[in-house]
């Protein structure tokens, strides 16, 4: 498995990539998902969501993907009549947002290792705690920031 | 003929046999694996590559083979458990969740949920009915309750394969047993520190 293309979020005025999928419980706990279209190795959910925090509480405001047999993704397309903000209310859990250079990376999933971890605990889309984790020091020429080394592309099958 | 070459005759036999046998079930598995990673993402092999997996190595093995063919008889018996026998290899099934009654917490009506479980926004991004964006699989859960059941809230800890979990949710309890539940809680939690005692008899299983 390829390490994964992160969700991203927006916290604090700042962009951070985000190294855990919530959207994903919405599918598990009964929300309906549409057939997402898988286009690299990298992307197997076959989404990207944009997130956001404002006054403690999670946002998805953004969703980005083609669907199965054409078409793109939006957040209305799974929220009817939420097509700029969706409060993640079903979401309970810790949300990992990794920051500085990478110290290993690990071609599988999220499970890279960065300078640190920024930890947002959410109790049903609330934010109830924030904890950073210290994971050591990368080498200076390590690359900065979240990034994925190397994915396959699939073939465009609406051109075909 | 000698037994020197019945010996050999017979090892060889038994080595093809064996090859083709474990080729059958090995492109079975492979088959699976390219159905899960999409077939397009399996790469093709180069010409050597397949002159070495399909004519060099299965030749190798049938004059190896034809030596210790009681040795590999004895490991072909000790892995499946028979010679003509193949235990189940591939993937490992799903443990499937399931809640008993240690887990439930607390009787409660339709309504008693309902009135518990509206969610409220101050930025409006969630429609103001029960249980929010999820209004619609919980109708799709009631559609399924019957009036002899009852529905009571839950909460279990449960160790799938990624890792354990906390799972909360309403649960429908009914004369034949424990029903359809609804989630309202699926986190992932820390796992437990194994016990050394524990730690030692995994060791030693693994060892076996």
């Amino acid at each position: 498995m390829t390490a994964q293309i992160p969700e991203r979020l927006r916290y604090e005025d700042n962009d951070h990539a985000m190294c855990t999928n919530p959207l994903s419980d919405y599918f598990v706990m009964g929300g309906e998902s549409p057939n997402f279209e898988v286009s690299c190795t990298a992307l197997w959910r076959g989404y990207v969501g944009s997130w956001e925090i404002v006054a403690d509480r999670l946002y998805l405001i953004g969703l980005n993907g083609r669907l199965e047999g054409g078409g793109r993704v939006s957040l209305e397309t799974i929220f009817p009549g939420f097509y700029d903000r969706v409060f993640a209310h079903w979401y309970s859990g810790t949300i990992r947002l990794p920051q500085g250079r990478q110290i290993q990376y690990v071609h599988m999933g999220y499970g890279s290792t960065y300078e640190q971890d920024l930890f947002l605990t959410i109790e049903r889309g609330v934010v109830t705690q924030q904890t950073i984790k210290q994971n050591g020091q990368a080498d200076s020429e390590a690359p900065d920031g979240y990034g994925v080394s190397a994915m396959t592309i699939f073939r465009d099958k609406s051109k075909d | 003929m000698s037994y020197g070459h019945f010996y050999l005759s017979l090892g060889l036999v038994i080595s093809v046999w064996m090859f083709f046998e474990n080729k059958w079930h090995q492109k079975e598995n492979d088959e699976a694996l390219k159905k899960i990673l999409r077939s397009k993402v399996v790469q093709e092999r180069r010409i050597h590559e397949v002159l070495m997996s399909e004519v060099v190595a299965p030749l190798l093995f049938f004059a190896v083979g034809s030596f210790v063919w009681p040795g590999l008889l004895y490991l072909k018996f000790k892995e499946h458990g028979g010679i003509f026998r193949r235990g189940k290899t591939g993937w490992p099934d799903e443990s499937v969740f399931e809640l008993k009654r240690e887990n439930l917490l607390e009787k409660l009506s339709v309504q008693e949920i309902e009135e518990r479980e509206v969610v409220r926004d101050p930025l409006g991004a969630v429609p103001v009915l029960p249980f929010g964006h999820l209004n619609h699989a919980w109708k799709n859960f009631l559609d399924s309750y019957q009036a002899d059941c009852e529905l009571w809230s839950f909460s279990v800890e449960w160790s799938p394969w990624g890792g354990p979990e906390l799972r909360k949710g309403y649960v429908q309890v009914c004369p034949k047993g424990i029903d359809a539940y609804f989630l309202t809680v699926c986190r992932d939690i820390e796992k437990k520190p194994i016990p050394k005692k524990l730690k030692r008899k995994w060791w030693g299983k693994l060892a076996d």
